[in-house]
């Protein structure tokens, strides 16, 4: 009897090269610049960022989206960069970490969380930040009366993983910056 | 190890002039040693820590690295408050991995001459380096030694000795006696005139003097910056995602190499079968067999990632091929029934006769466990001005310069090591453990195959399944409790090493008492997991305990009380932690309990108390209330840190923390699989201080090991008890 056998590693390759001639220099904007780019269509933000980019504010904790430590907006919104394909937001406009705010124009976040002291190894808080700024955004635009954040809300809005474990204070920080 | 050495304050011109002050090393059976002194002593330098410049800046060199613990803030408080100095004033820098920085003699000579070396420190200083370094060779930031031995013992006399040397010269430039200088904010004051110097005028004439040995230390009542909130000396570079970990670090023409390791751990990898295919894809340079794995150099990480899972290589199958924890878990339940291996770690009273009071048997376990830092181990390395330079954030960073050196096989003095800040260590990066530079071994590989600057970085799934694990580990319980709440018989057989006896033995005054303990060594590679052996005897104790006590049925925290009456450090802690959580025992009208563990560790008394539901079978931790008693405390703020921070570590490893092994491999990969506390099951914590003012205990991780037990505690009233971790599979 006939059996089809696929070999994976031909396949693979024939893959690699149709991609390889779908090649082409790509426009991302990320906080607020063009970069040309020249990568797979499928290389993830974060590394694009990272090396292409020389963003290393942002970073890899898992590869699978599951930590957050590569939280990056998207137009606004929080994204893992570790599983986003670099060919689906180049249209978009990006924000990293390094955009976020300076030492002399902080942002409310960034305040927070320095009057809170709430980093400890610090490997998880720009994904944590750009969370945590991004949920605060979407909860001001979905209700204009205001409805004030809660710790459940919280609870349910940042997944992101914090091996410190500093809980506490982001949680705390968030609140006050959403009171105020 | 034979404890021939003595440790003296030294000083001297340092470097770029100024004074420097430091502790130097002598050998003890040298007889010219008492009498010489400071920096005329035959020995090595051990470090000159404290430099004071003509700029009149002063700057620490800290043999310490970060991972969050805040080490270098509190060395610049304890530096600050010594030499009367302005906080702007202090910089603390991160010491080179040189010898001269070695902290292992300071740990050896100076802490053992204390008699406060714990077994932890002699198997870190004796044994554990595998790689055969010596005493020098040791630059550790592990065992919560940092403020205690580094800052309280050392640095601190050093900066009194210094302080003392300033007002020496100031007086006798003025030619007045000693008592009419004194030192305020970085100066040196004359009582009687308006004349004053600043540290860094009087600091290159300091250098000339010989250094006061016992330095007059200041009165704790004077203290303006040592037991009060400092902002973390990192915290800003921090917030704007600034700091340079070991895997932001890029060299000019860097290659980037990611690992495919093999199905079980120590296999070796025989033959790539598809190593050609593998070359032809984008930006792939080389592809290098390694210790256990594959490495796949490429000009991009996730280049390198894709092309390394894409391998297909062939690997031997070693001895423990078959094995599996679940096997092993077997072997360890028979080994604990067999009193011919058992050896004794304590025992008082008479163990054997005792037939009174209620009879309790309990058998725990608890399973191997990973450190998963959220930065994974990566490490910089390339060729500059004909020397190997490697970057990498390591909390030893001494001893992996010279891992190194000994991979390469090249002198020492032919690497340079650059610590960096790091995502995380609780003992993964502390070199102390079985083949614990695992990574920087592929990396040395490929780095001389290629001969180009390269960066190695693990995925999680090479993180989680090359770690070196918190030992599984199994107990034996059988106690006695009398009708009025004493115990009258506590016997246990545990499995797994007993380096440190006091974190495996209960404070509790019980008058027959016997531990033992069986050990066999398993294929399995074991590394320090923050809080050590605690982790597991805190949990095996602090249920115990608590059986016991509703054996009797009696308020836990009360049989607590009234077996502690040697204990009143521990008492204290207990009764503060009862009165913040307004403790009550038993099911509470909605439905939760509470659940309380005390425990001491490295110097410091901690006890949680945790209020748990049961929701759809599983626990929910609402709220945690800790009482800490770590002696002197130098940093309140950073203090309530750590003890949050240990709790949900503690945690994440009593819900979910569980490694499993089956075919000699680790089955857990990532996240999904070896699950953290996140914000939605994170309870809310309150931290209480209750220093008693002594010499200070460490505080990185006393709080880890609590809630294990005391969620169990609380599970025990609402549930059947949980006698296994983790308490949710």
């Amino acid at each position: 009897m006939m059996r089809y056998h696929i070999d994976t590693d031909v396949f693979e390759r024939l893959l690699s090269q149709s991609f390889a001639q779908n090649e082409k220099t790509m426009n991302l904007r990320v906080n607020g610049k063009d970069y040309i780019i020249d990568v797979e269509d499928e290389m993830p933000l974060l590394w694009v960022l990272r090396e292409e980019l020389g963003l290393r504010g942002t970073k890899f904790g898992c590869g699978k989206g599951m930590c957050g430590a590569c939280t990056v907006h998207v137009n606004g919104k929080a994204k893992r960069s570790c599983v986003t394909p670099v060919s689906t937001v180049y249209d978009s406009s990006i924000r990293t970490i390094e955009s976020l705010g300076t030492e002399a124009n902080p942002h409310p976040i960034q305040q927070k969380w320095m009057d809170l002291a709430v980093p400890q190894c610090g490997f998880c808080q720009s994904g944590m930040q750009m969370a945590a700024v991004a949920f605060l955004k979407e909860h001001q635009k979905k209700d204009t009366r205001a409805e004030p954040i809660t710790d459940e809300m919280i609870r349910r809005s940042i997944t992101n993983i914090c091996r410190c474990g500093c809980y506490e204070r982001i949680r705390t920080a968030i609140l006050q910056v959403g009171e105020s | 190890m034979k404890l021939n050495r003595r440790v003296f304050l030294v000083s001297g011109l340092a470097i770029g002039g100024g004074l420097g002050v430091g502790l130097g090393l002598v050998a003890a059976h040298d007889p010219r040693n008492e009498q010489q002194e400071g920096a005329d002593a035959d020995g090595s330098l051990v470090a000159l820590w404290i430099q004071i410049r003509s700029d009149n800046t002063i700057r620490v060199l800290s043999p310490h690295t970060e991972m969050g613990q805040g080490a270098h803030t509190g060395l610049r408080q304890i530096v600050a408050e010594e030499l009367d100095a302005l906080w702007e004033q202090v910089h603390v820098e991160q010491a080179p991995a040189d010898s001269s920085f070695s902290n292992g003699a300071i740990i050896q000579g100076f802490v053992l001459q204390d008699k406060v070396l714990s077994g932890f420190f002699q198997r870190v200083l004796d044994n554990a380096f595998f790689i055969g370094s010596g005493l020098a060779d040791v630059q550790m930031t592990g065992g919560s030694t940092s403020i205690r031995f580094t800052g309280w013992k050392s640095m601190r006399i050093a900066a009194a000795a210094a302080r003392q040397l300033l007002l020496q010269v100031a007086a006798n430039r003025l030619g007045v006696e000693l008592e009419q200088v004194e030192t305020r904010d970085g100066k040196v004051y004359d009582k009687k005139s308006s004349t004053s110097f600043t540290y860094g005028e009087l600091a290159f004439d300091a250098a000339q003097l010989p250094v006061p040995q016992n330095p007059i230390l200041k009165n704790p009542k004077q203290y303006r910056y040592v037991g009060k909130s400092a902002p973390r000396n990192d915290l800003a570079e921090k917030v704007f995602g600034r700091p340079v970990y070991g895997m932001d670090k890029a060299i000019e023409g860097m290659l980037h190499v990611a690992v495919k390791g093999t199905k079980a751990i120590f296999s070796e990898v025989l033959s790539i079968d598809n190593e050609e295919d593998i070359l032809t894809r984008r930006g792939v340079k080389a592809v290098v067999i390694v210790q256990e794995g594959v490495a796949v150099v490429a000009d991009n990480p996730w280049r390198a990632e894709q092309a390394a899972k894409a391998v297909k290589f062939t690997e031997s199958k070693p001895m423990h091929a078959n094995l599996s924890s679940s096997q092993l878990l077997s072997e360890m339940k028979i080994a604990i029934q067999d009193p011919n291996r058992y050896s004794i770690v304590e025992e008082r009273g008479d163990v054997d006769s005792i037939q009174e009071g209620t009879l309790i048997h309990a058998n725990y376990f608890v399973p191997f466990l990973a450190h998963a830092t959220m930065e994974t181990p990566n490490i910089t390395i390339w060729q500059e001005d004909g020397v190997v330079h490697a970057a990498c954030g390591v909390q030893n960073p001494l001893s992996a310069r010279v891992y190194i050196a000994k991979k390469m096989g090249i002198p020492v003095d032919q690497v340079v090591f650059h610590p960096h800040t790091m995502g995380g260590g609780f003992g993964r990066r502390a070199g102390g453990g079985d083949d614990m530079y695992n990574y920087i071994t592929q990396a040395c590989t490929v780095f001389q195959r290629v001969q180009q600057p390269i960066k190695l970085s693990w995925s999680r799934e090479m993180d989680i399944r090359f770690d070196r694990y918190r030992k599984q580990s199994i107990a034996r319980y059988e106690g006695r409790v009398s009708d009025d709440g004493v115990i009258l018989l506590w016997d246990v057989v545990s499995y797994g090493e007993v380096n440190i006896p006091d974190d495996a033995i209960p404070a509790y005054d019980i008058s027959n008492f016997r531990s033992q303990n069986v050990h066999e060594e398993t294929f399995v590679p074991y590394a320090y997991w923050r809080s050590v052996e605690a982790s597991i005897h805190c949990f095996y104790n602090e249920c115990f305990v608590d059986e016991l006590a509703g054996a009797a049925k009696i308020d836990p925290i009360q049989f607590r009380l009234t077996h502690l009456t040697q204990d009143p450090r521990m008492c204290r802690v207990i009764e503060s932690a009862r009165d913040m959580a307004q403790w009550k025992y038993g099911v509470d009208d909605d439905g939760s309990a509470m659940g309380v563990a005390a425990y001491s560790l490295f110097g410091s008394y901690c006890c949680q108390i945790a209020k748990v539901s049961m929701v759809n079978g599983k626990p929910k931790v609402h709220d945690v209330w800790c009482a800490i008693d770590c002696g002197t405390v130098i940093n309140p703020d950073g203090v309530i840190a750590q003890m949050e921070g240990g709790m949900i570590f503690g945690l994440s490893a009593a819900l979910y923390g569980r490694i499993d092994i089956e075919n000699g491999g680790i089955v857990q990969s990532n996240f999904h699989d070896y699950r953290m506390v996140r914000m939605a099951d994170a309870p809310r914590l309150h931290v209480r201080l209750v220093p008693d003012g002594s010499f200070p205990g460490g505080v990185g991780e006393i709080a880890v090991p609590h809630l294990s037990a005391a969620v169990a505690n609380a599970m025990a009233l609402l549930t059947t008890r949980p006698r296994n971790l983790p308490l949710i599979g």
